[in-house]
């Protein structure tokens, strides 16, 4: 048996007891220790925050961008240009601009309705510069997004190509012309647009839908020009009601849906005969394709392409300089000798064969028309798609 | 904030989750670490042995271009001042052999690969090194010999693209007049193309076969590109994301590109290569670094909940066994084992066992205390009762009386007598006599006092008859009358005896009218610190009382002159009211 002298058993007691009422004051204010606690970890975290971003440091040195000694070109040196030219056309044109301005040239290319309506739809917030390309009665139709600009050497340009306004400037003149499959068909047979209309062509005749192709809708009102009975109708366009339901039938209600596949339609001697533009002519031709051209009696209309700049254009000067290049004498002649296109200035007018000065031209209005484009077309799809029906009916 | 203090309540709140977290950032520290220098110390220098690849090849290729560049500007500068080319072109004079000998000779060896031709001023080409001789014109006011009209060195363009697949790149040197001095004047222009098979030569084997080299303009349009799986929109995509100065990268990601321009022939030279780490490393790396973190934080769980375990359930023990010990529960014990909480257990069960010990030792200290206590009053009381040796005085006492009828002396046998009983009712064991007995006794002593010549001390009693049978202890009234005589009235006086119940209590008074008592003993008896002898009497008495009925009971002197107006002492004794029936 144990005996324990009063003071051992004393120092036991109060041992249990401090060791109680430690208990109790650890439930009872937890802070202080927990406190502690908080403050080591913070200290572990910003160890270990310390540690990874010196580790992150360490495996991300010696990374290098590639290219760094390149710099991207300047703002002053850009241009951002939106095109509906082809790019056998576009490239020749903006390498040489790059090489005698300097500046870099960015392209984007699209159709033209497609990339005006683009620019309508942001209300003219696009990042391009200039509008090159496409005829200008669309241009007019949407010139609310152009500022006008008179480039250097517009004076030399032909009058009858220049815009009133100045709010685009042409670049080529685009005839419009008639083509036919020389193996099936001999030039004296097709003289004229009167002609387009004989019996024998129905259902022959390859034109492009004037909804997508702004050079169909030209030809189709040149045709509709030439042919309508009343030329004192000069005040409505296609005024005559009869004219665009007669040639919907001697279409038969066919139409391409590019105005590329027209030549080849002609070619592949699917079809007689043509409506197309002269330049679109020329490429096959000189392809070897066994397509002649006819400048119709009557006259045809030639229509230039034109380039405008953008309101709110950020290089604003690299795309007046364009449109003066584009102008300029040494483009234009490329223009004539090399795609086939009419060049705009006075001095070149009596360079090609036929020149432009030998071309007999219908009357056309091209602000007029430009106005009218939309009752036209609306016209022209009822009409022939009620030759469909018909079509359907029999 | 909210999460992270939840995060930490969540390690906060639990043992065991604290030591996990422990674990964990000891694990995975560590781990991560050396995870990370081990992969970026291997991506660097893989890195570095694909840049030094590249910028190897680059440098090759670009000194080999540069090599074909001299030599055949060599042979254009040589052809563009030999004078019989010059009349050649200006005179109209038919020297066509000659022309061509002298072309040849001076192409000697570059001809393979790349083709010379000399156009006149109109842009007209009259020789060339092509096997047949097309009719052919250049626009002098466009492209390559409108600029190579006012240049003095050569001139270098690109190709536009589709049209000239043949011919990539041309140099071209303008051939000037005829007459010295004739600077301005230009009689024609010498102009060389390098054809695909000229940079396939040059190129060939000079970077290697995964990778891809591709050739822009000065303004970043295609050249020529070696491999033919390289993706034809790559060169547009290259020139967008230069012009939006990113760094070069194409949709796939997997290739870095480097770029090395040879500014005075308008030429970018860029190498593909395959990044240093591809998509399937980085992924085989982050794998890696998932299922290593996986795995510490599995291994640090594991650890960490077996020692807590290890560690809690005993301090859990001995946690429930210190409430139980706070419960008063001190036969708990905890199982001991080798480590330093197993120790700690020990030194709990030695520390109840001590309590314990202590509890158990201090009861039995009281038990025998307590004890001791009553003993010791038992021992009292009789010591006090049996001051007197009872059988010899009593059997003296019967000589007495006898001696004293023989002797004819009446006197002496009456006191005998009355002594004998007064003796014999004083050593009877009773503890406790009614007080008509205790008055019985006092009536004997009072006579043995007259005879012994207190006659003239008067004796009263008045005990109403229902107190008759009231119980008291033996031998308490003798001594309080004795008392009123030897310090009262001495020889003649007056004594009176009272008894009263008041609150089933019962007083007897003692009055005397002698010459009163001193001042300090008037109050409750309390016994006098020194000299006991004077008032023994009275100190047994209220002993006597005080043990058997406990201490609110017992004596309490009064002066009688305060009290009644006459000179004297009252001693008041006070005892609980027991009748004898209750003892029978």
């Amino acid at each position: 048996m144990f005996s324990f002298r009063k003071e051992e058993v004393n120092e036991i007691s109060n041992a249990t007891r401090a060791i109680l009422v430690k208990n109790k004051r650890s439930q009872a204010l937890p802070m202080p220790l927990v406190k502690n606690k908080e403050e080591k970890r913070k200290d572990i975290l910003l160890l270990f925050l310390c540690i990874s971003v010196f580790a992150l440091l360490f495996s991300s040195c010696g990374r290098r961008t590639e290219g760094e000694v390149l710099k991207a070109p300047a703002e002053d040196k850009r241009l951002l240009i939106y095109t509906s030219h082809k790019e056998e056309l576009w490239k020749p044109i903006v390498k040489e601009f790059e090489e005698r301005t300097g500046i870099w040239v960015e392209v984007v290319s699209g159709g033209t309705n497609l990339l005006l309506e683009e620019i309508a739809e942001k209300k003219g917030e696009v990042d391009a510069d200039l509008f090159f390309g496409g005829g200008v009665e669309s241009l007019n139709a949407f010139s609310e997004y152009f500022i006008p600009y008179e480039a250097k050497g517009i004076e030399e340009v032909d009058p009858q190509f220049r815009s009133a306004s100045d709010v685009w400037t042409p670049f080529s003149a685009l005839p419009v012309v008639l083509i036919y499959n020389e193996k099936l068909l001999s030039p004296e047979e097709l003289s004229s647009w009167e002609d387009v209309l004989n019996p024998k062509f129905k259902g022959k005749i390859a034109m492009a839908n004037p909804a997508h192709s702004a050079s169909a809708f030209t030809g189709l009102l040149s045709f509709a020009e030439a042919v309508q009975e009343d030329t004192d109708s000069t005040e409505d366009i296609a005024g005559d009601k009869e004219i665009l339901p007669r040639i919907a039938k001697q279409l038969d209600g066919k139409e391409y849906a590019d105005s590329g596949e027209v030549p080849e339609a002609v070619a592949d001697g699917s079809e007689l005969v043509g409506i197309t533009l002269e330049e679109t002519a020329l490429k096959y031709m000189a392809k070897g394709k066994n397509i002649g051209i006819i400048y119709p009696k009557e006259g045809t209309t030639v229509v230039p392409d034109a380039g405008a700049i953008l309101k709110g254009a950020k290089h604003l000067e690299n795309a007046q300089k364009f449109l003066d290049f584009s102008i300029s004498k040494d483009c234009q002649d490329i223009l004539q000798k090399r795609f086939h296109r009419r060049a705009v200035l006075k001095s070149m007018a009596g360079e090609g064969e036929p020149s432009l000065l030998e071309i007999k031209k219908l009357s056309y209005d091209i602000p007029k028309i430009s106005a009218e484009r939309n009752r036209v077309l609306t016209d022209w799809s009822f009409y022939m798609g009620l030759i469909e029906e018909e079509e359907k009916a029999s | 904030m909210k999460g992270i203090a939840s995060f930490r309540r969540y390690f906060q709140n639990s043992f065991r989750r604290r030591l996990f977290g422990a674990f964990l950032l000891c694990s995975l520290i560590p781990l991560l670490l050396s995870l990370l220098v081990l992969f970026s110390a291997f991506r660097g220098s893989r890195k570095e042995q694909v840049d030094k690849e590249g910028r190897e090849s680059l440098k090759l290729i670009r000194e080999s271009i540069i090599e074909a560049r001299d030599s055949i500007t060599l042979a254009l500068q040589e052809l563009s001042e030999s004078v019989e080319l010059k009349r050649a072109l200006t005179e109209e004079r038919k020297e066509r052999t000659e022309v061509n000998r002298l072309l040849f000779s001076l192409t000697e060896g570059l001809r393979d690969t790349v083709r010379f031709d000399i156009y006149d001023k109109e842009g007209n080409l009259r020789y060339s090194t092509a096997p047949y001789l097309e009719s052919r014109s250049l626009p002098t006011d466009w492209g390559i010999l409108q600029r190579a009209t006012r240049a003095d060195s050569p001139v270098y363009e690109s190709s536009e693209g589709s049209d000239s697949r043949s011919r990539l790149f041309q140099i071209a040197v303008r051939i000037k007049g005829q007459r010295e001095g004739g600077d301005k004047e230009i009689s024609g222009y010498v102009l060389a193309s390098l054809e695909e098979e000229a940079f396939r030569t040059l190129l060939s084997g000079k970077y290697g076969v995964q990778n891809g080299i591709l050739l822009l303009s000065s303004y970043w349009r295609p050249v020529y590109s070696e491999n033919i799986l390289l993706p034809t929109e790559l060169f547009s995509t290259l020139r967008e994301e230069f012009l939006r100065g990113n760094p070069l990268e194409d949709s796939t990601g997997e290739f870095i590109y480097t770029v090395t321009p040879i500014e005075d022939m308008g030429l970018y030279l860029i190498l593909r290569q395959e990044k240093p780490i591809s998509k399937n490393m980085n992924f085989l790396m982050l794998l890696l670094l998932f299922l290593s973190i996986l795995f510490g934080a599995a291994l640090s769980f594991l650890m960490g909940s077996m020692m807590s375990r290890r560690l809690f359930t005993p301090i859990e023990r001995l946690r429930s066994a210190m409430r139980e010990v706070t419960l008063d529960h001190l036969d708990v014990r905890l199982r001991e084992s080798e480590d330093e909480l197993g120790e700690l257990a020990g030194r709990f069960n030695r520390m109840t066992e001590a309590l314990a010990e202590n509890r158990r030792a201090l009861l039995l200290n009281q038990e025998t205390l307590l004890k001791n206590q009553k003993e010791l009053n038992e021992a009292q009381i009789r010591m006090l009762q049996a001051q007197l040796n009872p059988h010899f005085l009593g059997n003296t006492l019967d000589a007495m009386k006898w001696m004293g009828k023989i002797h004819q002396i009446p006197e002496v046998a009456e006191m005998a007598t009355d002594l004998a009983d007064i003796l014999r009712f004083a050593i009877s064991p009773k503890e406790f006599v009614s007080l008509e007995m205790e008055i019985e006794i006092l009536k004997r002593y009072m006579e043995i006092q007259k005879i012994r010549g207190f006659s003239k001390i008067e004796f009263h009693l008045t005990v109403p008859e229902n107190l008759q049978n009231a119980m008291v202890p033996r031998m308490v009234l003798q001594p309080l009358v004795e008392n009123a005589i030897l310090h009262g009235i001495l020889s003649e006086g007056e004594i009176e005896l009272c008894a009263a119940e008041q609150d089933n209590e019962l007083r007897i008074l003692v009055k005397d009218n002698g010459k009163g008592i001193r001042k300090e003993l008037i109050g409750p008896y309390s016994p006098p610190k020194e000299d006991l002898g004077h008032h023994l009497g009275l100190y047994n008495v209220d002993t006597i009382l005080k043990k058997h009925y406990g201490e609110r009971y017992g004596l309490t002197i009064l002066d009688r002159k305060e009290e009644e107006g006459v000179c004297g002492t009252i001693v008041l004794a006070v005892l609980p009211l027991q009748r004898e029936r209750l003892e029978g």
